[in-house]
């Protein structure tokens, strides 16, 4: 069929690539030694089995802190907590009249993240409202609590797995909440790096979209499922570079976009979308019955106002 | 494993061709009691559809009426080198899982091909000579004609209550339609649709060129109506919501608006939702019914005199290979049938036009609401001096514009997010009009199906392994297209961005392209280069008969279903008046 809008601007989902190499870390802004401590004191750090630690504790904050880390990660878990609190800010994703609250797939940690990166996608501006208004990260949890699902649906996860050409399509076993797990660890570590230990949600608008470019163009480079645990005050090398896999910076960028614009666009039913606000901003009136009577008003703006499937289920229910 | 009671026929798959053949047999043959084998469940306009269609994320995007692809992909390669991989997402196309198949998600464009379509190479061969083919091109002529076949497109029109108008009536060209179709002998049961603002500027622009632009062929139906078996169609609403989403209001022709709920009437017809054939069993040359596994996953072995095997396109060829019926094709040989010549349907030559002087209401539409040419399309223009075969229908349609995957397009260097893509997008959402070619498919001896042999569907069973590109062929196609006919197009359309696509480059199995998949069990008049003869009779194996898009030996310019209607409508014809008196291969 001759359907050139959806076939041109389809979303294509995200090819996973292996790792292409080393960590290509840009030049910080803040590159003087003491910057690079405190980017390496709050560097996504895992204690290992190596160094007689349990493997659990994490110096990023909003993770679960169960044993203390050699490197200065949070001792305990109130400093966790404080952490926490320090990263969210304001915590938005609990304001802004959202039904019900909290989330089913993500810990606060990644939706504030994934919140803020969706705000910078999808910004709120002069032309109104943004993914934050729209609850863009609300539709994108309960996406992830489909465990099973990719961004079509249901997915072929037969092995052999084998990186294949583009036009094979994307190859990875990666789960999508998986690829979500890396990928925000992975960004946070890479914002870390940049901006001197600040994460991605601590970050001005300008910086967050720099992160956000680099993983777009791949000057951010694969986030990596490989746990290391570098001394404090150098970064240690993986073992073998070849050896790691996970999901491409530009992979992951692209997921995120993805997700987002649905978030924006969706039925306000699966949580994004408030208010119908994505709708409203392009002139898209929703779930009507239809225009038997526009269509052949040629030109004329349609001021049938807008509806969302919630209401049109309700003047639906006990018909026919 | 159970073996049931024997029943007359056994219907693998209940889509169109299964509903067709069981509801003409139905009122043909009062005592055959017929089995219907979907692997999917039986959604209805009430309450399914009614009560929920208006939702793109669930339907378009999470794939509901879509083939489970946990379950059973295919594997794709473009060249014999290559290791075939799943699809593991969709995807370039989207087979159906569900009673009524795929015309339950279908835009409506309905066509029949161009008449001479039907002897191509012949065509070909006469007016360009033998060697003005591609290499190793394997293109065929059908074993049917266009005049045999066009009583049954006149039949599937009626009964699909299709809209559209004629351009060639029993040989009288009329003005308003397409001049290029082969003779038909009746005009489109329906006049057209109100037709959106947008094809309405492509229709004018085409005229302006010298082009010969008419109504889009159409399934979605622009008033209430009955058709010959007394089923009613509801009248389209234009809400935008037809390809990848049933129809709220039964107004979009599909088989569980017209034959299915007549066969069911019926009382002969039973259909077993969520039932996965894998084997159509056989002895000596004979097919004895078919194996499957019911909906809790349990073996069943269903026996029948006559099996009809109405899955879609690419599960049909899978099941002749898991049954070992016919010789499997060898691209290295060119031996071998099952298989053979694989099809699909060209995109890639496709213009966009930007106006900011005005809106466009591109969410108000159906899924075939537009206007068409055929100058470009087949052999309706001289080839001679153009070094490739072939053509398309050109078309601009609005088929709505649901945001998530309708919100652009943008023109090129657009943002593609932050506040300039906000934007952009609001700016340009409702000013886009798209148009483009849908091209033919030669068929060459290196494209083909057959078995992967490593991956596996969820029962164990291995998955189908496609082997396909384009070729320089289809390059020039394209290429051609888009300059001489598309950018004459957008330029006469105004508009104050324009842009033509005009390049493919290799084929992929990731971005939506069409549902257009034909070949792998072709029809013929010779059993050493065809599956099925032309009444889509296996050959050597009567009492089977394989129906659908898999017969084509090439896929033409056009939407393929249309054409499959026509198939199913003959095929049926001949087993109620030739078959059923005398169960034997039909001359």
């Amino acid at each position: 069929m001759h359907d050139d809008a959806t076939r041109d601007t389809e979303r294509e989902a995200p090819v996973v690539g292996a790792a292409s190499g080393q960590d290509k870390t840009p030049e910080s802004p803040e590159s003087d030694s003491l910057a690079q401590r405190r980017v390496n004191r709050r560097r996504l750090m895992f204690a290992s089995a190596a160094t007689g630690v349990a493997a659990t504790a994490m110096a990023v904050p909003g993770l679960r802190a169960q044993e203390a880390t050699p490197s200065g990660g949070p001792a305990t878990a109130q400093e966790a907590a404080t952490q926490v609190a320090t990263v969210t800010g304001e915590q938005p994703m609990t304001e802004g009249g959202h039904v019900g609250g909290g989330f089913a797939h993500f810990v606060p940690f990644q939706a504030a993240i994934v919140e803020a990166a969706a705000a910078r996608l999808v910004p709120t501006d002069d032309l109104g409202p943004g993914a934050t208004e729209a609850g863009v990260v609300y539709f994108i949890d309960r996406q992830l609590a489909k465990e099973h699902e990719g961004f079509r649906g249901p997915i072929y996860n037969q092995g052999p797995f084998l990186a294949g050409k583009a036009t094979q399509g994307d190859q990875s076993m990666l789960s999508m909440p998986h690829r979500f797990r890396i990928g925000i660890l992975g960004m946070e570590h890479y914002a870390r790096q940049v901006y001197g230990g600040r994460g991605f949600a601590q970050l001005d608008p300008d910086e967050q979209d720099r992160i956000l470019r680099d993983m777009e163009d791949g000057t951010a480079d694969l986030f990596s499922a490989t746990l290391t645990a570098p001394p404090a005050e150098q970064q240690t090398p993986p073992f073998d570079p070849s050896a790691q896999s996970g999901i491409t910076a530009k992979a992951f960028f692209e997921l995120l976009l993805s997700y987002t614009i649905a978030g924006f666009f969706a039925d306000p039913v699966h949580g994004g979308n408030r208010d119908m606000v994505g709708w409203k901003m392009i002139g898209f009136p929703g779930a009507q019955m239809g225009y038997r009577d526009w269509i052949l008003r040629y030109g004329e703006p349609y001021t049938g106002g807008y509806k969302s499937l919630a209401e049109h289920q309700a003047e639906m229910s006990g018909g026919a | 494993m159970a073996k049931l009671p024997k029943v007359d026929v056994v219907c693998v798959g209940f889509g169109m061709v299964g509903g067709i053949v069981a509801n003409e047999l139905t009122k043909h043959a009062p005592n055959l009691r017929i089995v219907g084998l979907e692997r999917g469940p039986f959604r209805d306009t009430y309450p399914d559809f009614l009560e929920d269609h208006f939702d793109e994320w669930k339907y378009a995007v999470q794939s509901e009426l879509f083939q489970d692809l946990s379950r059973n992909t295919i594997t794709f390669r473009n060249d014999m080198k290559q290791t075939a991989l799943p699809m593991r997402q969709f995807g370039s196309f989207l087979p159906a899982n569900e009673v009524g198949g795929a015309m339950v998600h279908w835009n409506g464009a309905s066509w029949r091909f161009l008449d001479y379509f039907f002897e191509y190479r012949t065509h070909l061969e006469q007016r360009y000579g033998k060697d003005f083919l591609p290499e190793d091109c394997t293109i065929q002529d059908w074993g049917i004609t266009y005049d045999e076949l066009e009583p049954y497109y006149d039949q599937y029109e009626k009964m699909f209550g299709i809209a559209g108008k004629a351009g060639n009536l029993r040989g009288e060209i009329i003005p308003g339609g397409n001049p290029f179709e082969g003779s038909r002998s009746n005009d489109y049961p329906q006049p057209p649709n109100k037709i959106a603002y947008g094809p309405s500027l492509f229709r004018e622009a085409c005229e302006n060129v010298g082009y010969h632009p008419f109504p889009q062929p159409s399934a979605n139906s622009p008033s209430t109506y009955t058709n010959p078996d007394g089923m009613t169609l509801g009248a389209c609403d234009y809400c935008g919501f037809c390809e990848r989403f049933g129809c709220h209001v039964g107004a979009k022709a599909s088989p569980i608006v017209t034959v299915i709920p007549h066969a069911l009437q019926s009382g002969q017809v039973e259909i077993r939702q969520f039932s996965n054939v894998f084997r159509i069993n056989h002895e000596d040359g004979k097919v004895t019914g078919v194996s499957y596994y019911d909906a809790n996953g349990i073996e069943q072995e269903q026996p029948a005199d006559l099996v009809i095997m109405g899955a879609w396109v690419l599960e049909n060829v899978r099941l002749l290979l898991l049954s070992q019926i016919g010789e499997p094709y060898d691209p290295n040989t060119g031996k071998g049938v099952i298989g053979r010549n694989y099809t699909y349907q060209l995109g890639g030559a496709g213009g966009t036009v930007w106006y900011t002087d005005r809106i466009l209401n591109r969410f108000m539409g159906s899924g075939a609401n537009g206007f068409c040419i055929d100058d470009f399309n087949s052999d309706s223009f001289d080839h001679s001096a153009l070094g490739f075969i072939g053509g398309g229908n050109i078309a601009c349609n609005n088929t709505g514009a649901r945001p998530i995957q309708g919100s652009g397009p943008l023109p090129t260097g657009a943002a593609r997010w932050g506040s300039e893509w906000k934007k952009a997008t609001k700016e340009y959402y409702n000013r886009s009009v798209n148009f483009g070619m849908q091209g033919e498919s030669p068929a060459y001896r290196q494209h083909y199906l057959d078995l992967d042999p490593t991956y596996r569907d969820a029962f164990g069973h291995p998955l189908l392994r496609m082997t396909f590109n384009w070729t320089d062929n289809e390059r020039k196609m394209v290429k051609y297209v888009a300059e001489e006919a598309l950018t004459r197009i957008a330029s006469a359309m105004g508009g104050q961005i324009q842009e033509v696509r005009d390049t493919i480059t290799d084929y992929s199995i990731v971005p939506y392209q069409s549902t257009h998949c034909t070949g792998g069990a072709i029809m013929g008049a010779d059993p050493s280069t065809s599956v099925v003869n032309k009444y889509c009779q296996v050959w050597d194996v009567p009492n089977l008969f394989v129906i659908g898009a898999a017969n084509y030996p090439q896929n033409g310019g056009y939407n393929p279903t249309g054409t499959v209607g026509a198939l199913a409508y003959h095929a049926v014809d001949a087993i109620i008046k030739k078959y059923l008196p005398s169960p034997g291969m039909l001359a």
